[in-house]
């Protein structure tokens, strides 16, 4: 069977759609998504092995869950009414997708691939990444909200709220002006995932969001210190000065 | 032949656009071939009127012929330069003036040319027909006199000539202006048909209702037909541009059943504030509405876990009735109108249409404040309305 989970914020969507699936005899639908933060608590919480995936969506959309999760990511199908963009994008890079209203004999082609492509589907995970990045960006821009936890629950925080990112004990969490929110990326994927929205790496466990950056000011044998926007000072080390400053414009 | 005179009459056709220094070679040769043409027309009128007996003389000799050929050109050559290169750039100078004064300085310049034109051509001429013709020094002043007397005459012929012409074409650039403005209204509303994003939805949300709830899948292919029809209607319904002004109960309408259908996708999520009056009499352009609301669900629901409400209102204002649509929203400000307002976007398109229709610069507006976006306009309440009045 295939733990399967649906996400998609229309109910008349999601009826169809598990009408559809309730053809497949090996599909288990193991839960219902109604909205981008439901979808990333409820992948975390299931672990599927398959997500069907609403693109348009409240919260996050669908590409920015697929940029927001972590682990050992599903398989996923995008579910789209009408995206000429993101479907050549989907094409061209052969990602499993799903026009609305859905056609069986597509859903099954669909679902035939994932059951032949068990094994080889952390690369497509990557793959789907990739795409999911390249059509967010070109549809709205960087990313400007990123999922974190707080207790048990998953809260969207805006991107420009977070002052920097450190790793404590091997957590990352993300810094705002009134608390810490834990992160569930390594602080590499944060640092590509982030870097077109303007956060850099300052040194090997911190990244800042350059918008919250006050002052910049040489310290001890090339390195630099940053003063942030909730006063806090940062130390930069040596090679990371030169890309600061760049990002700063400074030289 | 006709093709040649063609071309020495369209010397006439100027229409006071700035005289380009690249035509100008073209100009003076048009100039000159018209001169030459025209010398040996008056001069043989001149040797009818004084000794009719002269006429074959005068026609088989090609230095007489030549000679006047000559002069004509001098008469045309100094006429365009004192009175044609001035009056082309005087009209655009004294154009912002009140009438009196520029139709003074036009006649005081005017006659001033004149007189010098008739002056120099005057005197140029007939040093060179007593020389050529042996005319005796005493008829010097009536030659003069007789020629100037036949360029004014002929100077008043081509000013009429000119002025008809300016007004044939300033009336043919009004039209086909009319016509442009009928072609981008038509294109415009062309644009403004419902988004794809909305057909495909639909479609995906009649087809889950036709297993849960078939009435309401009947319900909404209805209103899906009803739309397309008002959408056709609106966009290719007449070449008639007025055609594209339809009543605000019809607009409020459509987007009555626009929202219904949107309300079966959102559910729970979507609400709805509809003005309750009817507005008899008043005109707006056709599918006005629909992008704005269009775009207040985009903004204001569907990104949104909660949802929201979009309101749309009627109100009088002054002359005038206001009509609104308003989402809730984050409170984010508003981009900045050079991106809210960029062009191909559908505010942008509206926008477009609303300036056409009520001709005024600014026509939408935009608020924001806590916890709303509003897009407005305001349109005449119909008191005075003429039909559609687009252009």
């Amino acid at each position: 069977m295939i733990r399967t989970l649906m996400v998609d914020d229309e109910e008349l969507a999601r009826n169809a759609l598990r009408r559809a699936l309730a053809q497949a005899p090996d599909i288990e639908i193991v839960g219902e998504a109604v909205d981008g933060v439901d979808a990333l608590e409820k992948i975390a919480e299931l672990q599927p092995a398959l997500v069907l995936l609403d693109i348009e969506m409240p919260g996050f959309n669908g590409f920015e869950v697929v940029q927001q999760l972590q682990g050992d990511p599903p398989a996923i199908i995008f579910v789209t009414a009408y995206d000429e963009y993101a479907v050549r994008a989907f094409e061209a890079n052969a990602v499993d997708y799903l026009l609305k209203p859905v056609r069986e004999e597509r859903l099954d082609r669909a679902l035939d691939r994932v059951r032949r492509g068990t094994q080889r589907r952390a690369a497509d995970a990557q793959v789907a990444l990739q795409v999911a990045t390249e059509v967010n960006k070109a549809r709205s821009g960087p990313l400007r909200r990123l999922a974190a936890r707080r207790g048990k629950r998953i809260v969207i925080v805006p991107l420009r709220d977070i002052v920097r990112i450190e790793i404590e004990d091997k957590l990352v969490f993300a810094i705002t002006a009134t608390e810490r929110l834990l992160l569930e990326k390594t602080i590499g994927e944060l640092e590509a995932l982030l870097a077109p929205s303007g956060f850099l790496r300052i040194n090997r466990g911190e990244l800042v969001n350059l918008e919250s950056v006050r002052e910049l000011m040489p310290w001890f044998s090339g390195t630099w210190r940053v003063k942030l926007a909730n006063n806090e000072e940062r130390d930069v080390s040596r090679d990371r000065a030169k890309q600061l400053k760049e990002a700063m414009g400074i030289e | 032949m006709k093709c040649f005179f063609k071309w020495v009459l369209s010397i006439f056709s100027f229409t006071g656009k700035p005289l380009q220094l690249r035509d100008l070679p073209l100009l003076l040769a048009k100039v000159l071939v018209w001169g030459i043409l025209t010398g040996p027309i008056f001069a043989f009128v001149f040797v009818l009127a004084e000794d009719p007996r002269h006429v074959l003389n005068f026609l088989s000799s090609p230095r007489e012929l030549a000679t006047t050929g000559v002069v004509g050109a001098v008469w045309a050559l100094s006429f365009y330069i004192f009175l044609g290169f001035g009056n082309a750039y005087l009209k655009r100078w004294i154009d912002g003036y009140p009438r009196a004064i520029s139709f003074t300085i036009s006649l005081a310049f005017n006659v001033v040319g004149a007189s010098m034109a008739v002056l120099v051509a005057g005197t140029v001429s007939a040093v060179v027909t007593t020389q050529t013709f042996n005319i005796p020094s005493e008829y010097y002043w009536r030659l003069a006199v007789i020629n100037a007397a036949l360029a004014v005459l002929l100077a008043v012929i081509i000013k009429a000539f000119i002025a008809l012409r300016i007004q044939v074409e300033r009336t043919q650039t009004e039209l086909r202006k009319q016509e442009l403005a009928t072609a981008r209204a038509q294109s415009l509303a062309l644009q403004a048909q419902i988004n794809p994003h909305f057909f495909f939805n639909t479609l995906n949300t009649i087809s889950a209702l036709i297993d849960d709830d078939p009435a309401a899948a009947r319900r909404n292919i209805g209103r899906l037909a009803d739309l397309f029809r008002y959408t056709l209607g609106c966009t290719m319904g007449t070449s008639d541009a007025a055609s594209t002004a339809v009543d605000l109960d019809q607009e409020l309408d459509f987007v009555r059943d626009y929202l219904a259908i949107e309300q079966e996708r959102f559910r729970r999520r979507l609400h709805l504030e509809f003005p309750e009056q009817s507005n008899p009499g008043v005109k707006v352009p056709g599918l006005i509405l629909q992008p704005l609301v269009e775009n207040a669900i985009k903004h204001g629901i569907a990104p949104r876990i909660d949802g929201g409400t979009v309101s749309i209102r009627v109100e009088p204002a002054g002359p005038n009735v206001r009509v609104t649509v308003r989402n809730t929203s984050d409170g984010d400000p508003l981009p900045a109108d050079p991106a809210l307002f960029r062009p191909g976007h559908a505010l942008d398109n509206v926008r477009a249409r609303l300036r056409m229709f009520t001709g005024r610069p600014d026509p939408l507006t935009a608020t924001t404040g806590t916890g709303y976006t509003e897009f407005g306009f305001e349109i005449s309440s119909g008191a005075r309305a003429t039909g559609g009045a687009i252009g």
